[in-house]
């Protein structure tokens, strides 16, 4: 197995000071997506310093866990799922703790898949952007059809077009739970005109709307019992008071959240960069930094929840701009994967000699 | 910090090297066979080809090449579902045409390749289905029959007499390459010697090949000369003696290989439709590997060259009736071959066809 040491890496990646100590205290790994080619894994190596491991996944968006052994990624017209192949408490020569293997791949199309979850008894559930529906993978089709929200359900199934930018899913005790959408039209591509005020969070229970006029709201989490969610286009994270149906916001990010997830006290939240004419300018977000006099970051902010500061954060630099979403990795110290690109997925194998 | 990359290196990058350059010539009747059997042909050579053979709508054949990386073993589950294996993946390739409907071009099956389980490199020999569904190959690299895993590259289901007792490890010693099903089981495989040390088939060409019972282990033919593709059909077990270039069958009262014909090539990839054998045939390749194998020396005598293509013989009269070749460069070696029953013009999507992008099948709903 190779893996060349990069000598002109793509982007540079520096942390905060006591970054590397907090994921060795909470014991964790952090895997997230960086559009549109790469999936990053970060932990610790033996010696306490940062390991950053990324592989090739083209236009990569979604990311899912299944336990801390199976990992789903969403690439451009195909889902993966990775599983580990080490056994329990083995490393590899290189001392990484989880070896993730890409073990099969679904061929959807594009079908501009957000997020990705999985439910308890195993079933991967993903946000289908571009038919505006929940949707599960198949061997036999592009997909399953799950749940469509109200404001589509007049329409002809299937219903193409990203007609309301279905995004974000939140899972609540093993199932599928609330989904955001940055708009409730029902007419091609039209959310783009709702980017500013049209955002909702839809139970999926009971169809109904359980907050609004959010600006393009992504990753809506179930968490103590709580609906957290960020409200990307005006750079909030917060969560949701379901009895007064308000968004009450906890922390303002130089960034455009997305991405969550979260361990013990911490909220971990993705931070993209938006530029001047793409879609996630020309929103709150641009305002708000304006008057801060504050530039947009790239990477990972870990914020704690009980003082609402940012209290660690990990920056990107370099010409990707986005990260999608981000996933916990409990108990993982130091996590590889074997990628699809060279020839190390051809040699890797792995088997059970008992 | 460590930052380990995998930028792609141009060898292993997918490329489509083949430019499509090469002839195919096909015997006079050949179309019409298809025809009359309601069949079309899907065909694999060793490098990136995959044809799929049919008929156009005013009954000329029709050849429709795609690539995939380095495919190989190919079967065919009715006119629905293909499997392929590929470099590192076995894939499934689902008809996106209902039975009852026909494509704007008229095709009347659109393989599109939907799910595949990663593999890796394990030199996947024959590929089929048991009665179950489950997807059963020989893994040459490993000298075993195995199938998919959820969570490994295979699970191991059956080795060799003379392995069984060593631990499974990588490395081919024997050779074990074919595999025939009876009742929807494994029954016989085929391997091209009974070495258990590794790369030992090598020495073994000339006469080291055996048949053996899956179910009893033992060894039911020895002296074969890299026998390939086993198959069983209307109750006989049928064979390729891939060295001396014979196809025939075997007399398991006996132990013995009986010739039906001398076919002019390297013997690989057989299948059955009615009355007749569809053989895939390959030239030989460069090197001391086939040197001095009892079929060099026959073509030598005969003054023949070795073919790449398919022969299709009448089981009835032991006769070659019709053949279809391929010439050209890169046109050397036929791997496997799958009937589509009753399909007449056949087309797929491959992922060098923007299509797999934008083709969408969508599922009947499920409950959330």
């Amino acid at each position: 197995m190779s893996n060349p040491q990069s000598d002109n890496a793509l982007f540079e990646i520096s942390v905060s000071r006591h970054f590397t100590t907090w994921l060795a205290e909470q014991k964790i790994s952090l895997a997230f997506t960086h559009p549109p080619l790469k999936l990053m894994l970060v932990g610790l190596k033996s010696d306490g310093q940062l390991s950053v491991f990324e592989r090739t996944f083209p236009r990569c968006l979604g990311l899912a866990a299944d336990g801390v052994d199976t990992i789903y990624v969403s690439s451009r017209y195909q889902i993966w799922r990775l599983e580990n192949a080490l056994p329990t408490n083995q490393q590899t020569a290189d001392g990484y703790d989880r070896q993730y293997i890409p073990r099969k791949v679904y061929t959807t199309g594009t079908l501009g898949t957000h997020d990705m979850a999985v439910e308890r008894q195993g079933r991967v559930i993903f946000v289908n952007t571009r038919f505006g529906c929940l949707a599960t993978v198949s061997d036999q089709y592009s997909y399953i059809p799950l749940w469509r929200p109200p404001h589509l359900a007049d329409l002809p199934d299937p219903a193409p077009g990203d007609r309301c930018h279905l995004n974000g899913l939140a899972m609540k005790n093993g199932r599928p739970a609330y989904v955001t959408s940055v708009s409730q039209t029902a007419i091609f591509d039209s959310w783009r005109d709702r980017r500013k005020g049209g955002g909702v969070i839809i139970d999926v229970a009971t169809n109904e709307v359980v907050t609004g006029g959010l600006s393009m709201p992504h990753s809506p989490r179930w968490y103590r019992d709580r609906l957290w969610v960020t409200n990307s286009g005006t750079g909030q994270f917060g969560w949701v008071d379901l009895v007064r149906g308000q968004f009450e916001p906890l922390t303002f990010g130089p960034a455009f959240l997305r991405g969550l997830c979260f361990v013990g006290d911490y909220a971990v939240v993705g931070a993209s960069k938006p530029r001047e004419g793409d879609i996630y300018s020309g929103l709150g977000l641009d305002e708000e930094l304006q008057q801060r006099n504050a530039k947009p970051r790239l990477g990972i902010f870990v914020i704690d929840l009980r003082t609402g500061q940012i209290a660690h954060w990990l920056f990107i630099e370099g010409e990707m701009r986005e990260i999608y979403d981000v996933i916990a990795l409990p108990g993982v110290r130091q996590p590889m994967a074997i990628g699809i690109v060279t020839d190390e997925i051809e040699k890797t194998v792995i088997y059970n000699s008992q | 910090m460590t930052l380990i990359t995998d930028k792609p290196t141009t060898t292993a990058e997918f490329q489509l090297l083949n430019v499509r350059r090469y002839d195919v010539t096909a015997s006079p009747g050949f179309a019409a066979w298809l025809a009359e059997q309601q069949v079309s042909l899907a065909l694999t050579n060793t490098a990136t080809h995959l044809f799929l053979l049919g008929l156009d709508p005013n009954g000329s054949l029709a050849i429709n090449d795609y690539s995939f990386d380095r495919c190989k073993s190919i079967t065919s589950v009715g006119d629905q579902r293909l499997y392929l294996s590929t470099r590192y993946q076995i894939w499934q390739l689902e008809n996106a045409i209902h039975p009852s409907q026909r494509s704007q071009h008229d095709d009347d099956a659109l393989y599109i390749p939907k799910s595949a389980y990663t593999t890796g490199g394990l030199n996947l020999h024959d590929l089929t289905v048991d009665g179950k569904g489950n997807l059963i190959f020989v893994n040459t690299f490993f000298n075993c029959l195995a199938t998919i895993s959820e969570h490994y590259n295979f699970r191991p289901l059956w080795r060799p007499p003379q392995l069984r007792d060593t631990k499974l490890a990588p490395g081919d010693c024997c050779h074990l390459n074919g595999l025939a099903m009876k009742d929807g089981a494994p029954a016989y495989v085929t391997s091209l010697s009974q070495s258990d040390t590794l790369a030992g088939w090598r020495d073994h060409r000339h006469n080291g090949g055996v048949i053996t019972d899956v179910a009893t282990n033992e060894v039911v033919v020895c002296g074969l000369s890299m026998p390939h593709s086993p198959r069983w059909y209307r109750e006989r077990l049928w064979l390729m003696n891939s060295g001396t270039g014979e196809f025939g069958a075997v007399d398991l009262a006996r132990g013995h290989f009986e010739s039906l014909m001398f076919c002019p090539g390297f013997l690989r990839g057989l299948e059955f439709v009615g009355d007749y054998a569809v053989l895939g045939v390959s030239k030989l390749r460069e090197g001391d590997r086939y040197g001095g194998l009892a079929l060099a020396e026959r073509l030598k005598q005969e003054g023949k060259e070795a073919e790449c293509g398919i022969l299709i013989i009448d089981l009835r009269s032991g006769q070659l009736v019709h053949w279809l070749t391929f010439i050209g460069k890169n046109m050397r070696e036929i791997f496997d071959i799958a009937i589509l029953p009753g399909l007449r013009r056949p087309n797929m999507i491959d992922f060098s066809n923007e299509a797999i992008q934008d083709l969408i099948t969508i599922g009947p709903p499920g409950a959330l």
